[in-house]
């Protein structure tokens, strides 16, 4: 009789391509969700405005597009938060239900005057 | 007879311990990562620098006046006197620690000191600038230099700023 050679896949074999599939497909994912996570926006911005107001020279006007923030805040149904601590220096930012990011910035204001324009969409600061 | 040979064993303990261990790897990579991703202290070092060379050299080229003059370059520097001038936040140089900056006044030739500069905000930073970057908790500097004009002592000079920012932000 001759020897037949198959592929012979054994149970085993096939538990451990699913487990690979399913661990994979986790961290791709995972991988995925941390590039494009609340957090990582909030940070970005916060650390777009701290240094636009840094590099502003007296009597500017900053205007910043936080259409995305908005956007994330409206999608998890939570309120956004966009605001300057002028007593601490500090821009915060907060789209998500956790406590957003803080960045300070170096520039003397003369005055604390900023707004969020919902109709376009921007973060106003007058320096 | 048949000779089974040895089996492979895909749900071997070592199987599953590789694949916990490149899921403990990932995870942590990601976590550090995440931290670094916008790191903006380079160019926060530059925009002092900037700031400080637009509050101290005129559109012409020359050393502004506040600068040389006995109000705000005596003998003893009033460092109040450079954040006030020049629109920094004393609070975030002197308290919060978070930048340094510093001016040196120097020939054209960049050798020799002609008078006085001043230097604000964390000195710790500047020796950080120091030290070969293999760690990225240490800060990130700036350097530049600007020739100008003394219109004083009627020379010209060169303007050394040295700033570094260790500002990264928090959750």
């Amino acid at each position: 009789m001759m020897n037949k050679r198959g592929w012979d896949l054994s149970y085993e074999a096939i538990i451990y391509l699913v487990v690979n599939v399913v661990v994979f497909s986790i961290l791709f994912i995972g991988v995925g969700r941390a590039g494009t996570g609340v957090s990582v926006y909030e940070e970005a911005y916060a650390k777009e405005i701290a240094l636009l107001i840094d590099s502003a020279k007296p009597g500017m006007t900053i205007e910043i597009d936080v259409t995305e923030i908005l956007a994330i805040a409206r999608d998890k149904n939570t309120q956004y938060d966009i605001k300057l601590n002028c007593d601490s220096n500090e821009v915060i930012v907060r789209a998500g239900n956790t406590g957003g990011y803080g960045m300070k910035y170096f520039n003397e204001l003369k005055k604390c005057d900023y707004s969020v324009d919902l109709t376009r969409r921007v973060f106003i600061v007058k320096t | 007879m048949n000779k089974r040979g040895v089996e492979e064993k895909y749900l071997s303990i070592w199987n599953m311990f590789a694949i916990i261990f490149l899921l403990a790897v990932v995870v942590i990579g990601l976590y550090l990562n995440s931290s670094r991703e916008f790191d903006v202290r380079g160019e926060e070092a530059k925009a002092i620098a900037l700031k400080l060379r637009d509050c101290m050299i005129d559109d012409n080229g020359y050393l502004k006046e506040a600068f040389y003059a006995d109000n705000l370059l005596p003998d003893v520097y009033e460092k109040a006197d450079i954040f006030e001038e020049c629109a920094l936040n004393e609070k975030m140089f002197e308290e919060n620690r978070l930048f340094y900056a510093k001016a040196e006044f120097l020939d054209a030739d960049g050798a020799e000191e002609v008078f006085p500069g001043f230097d604000i905000g964390n000195g710790e930073l500047d020796s950080q600038c120091q030290i070969k970057k293999s760690e990225q908790n240490l800060a990130v500097c700036y350097e530049e230099k600007i020739h100008a004009y003394d219109g004083f002592n009627k020379k010209d000079i060169m303007v050394l700023i040295r700033t570094a920012s260790n500002n990264m932000g928090e959750k």
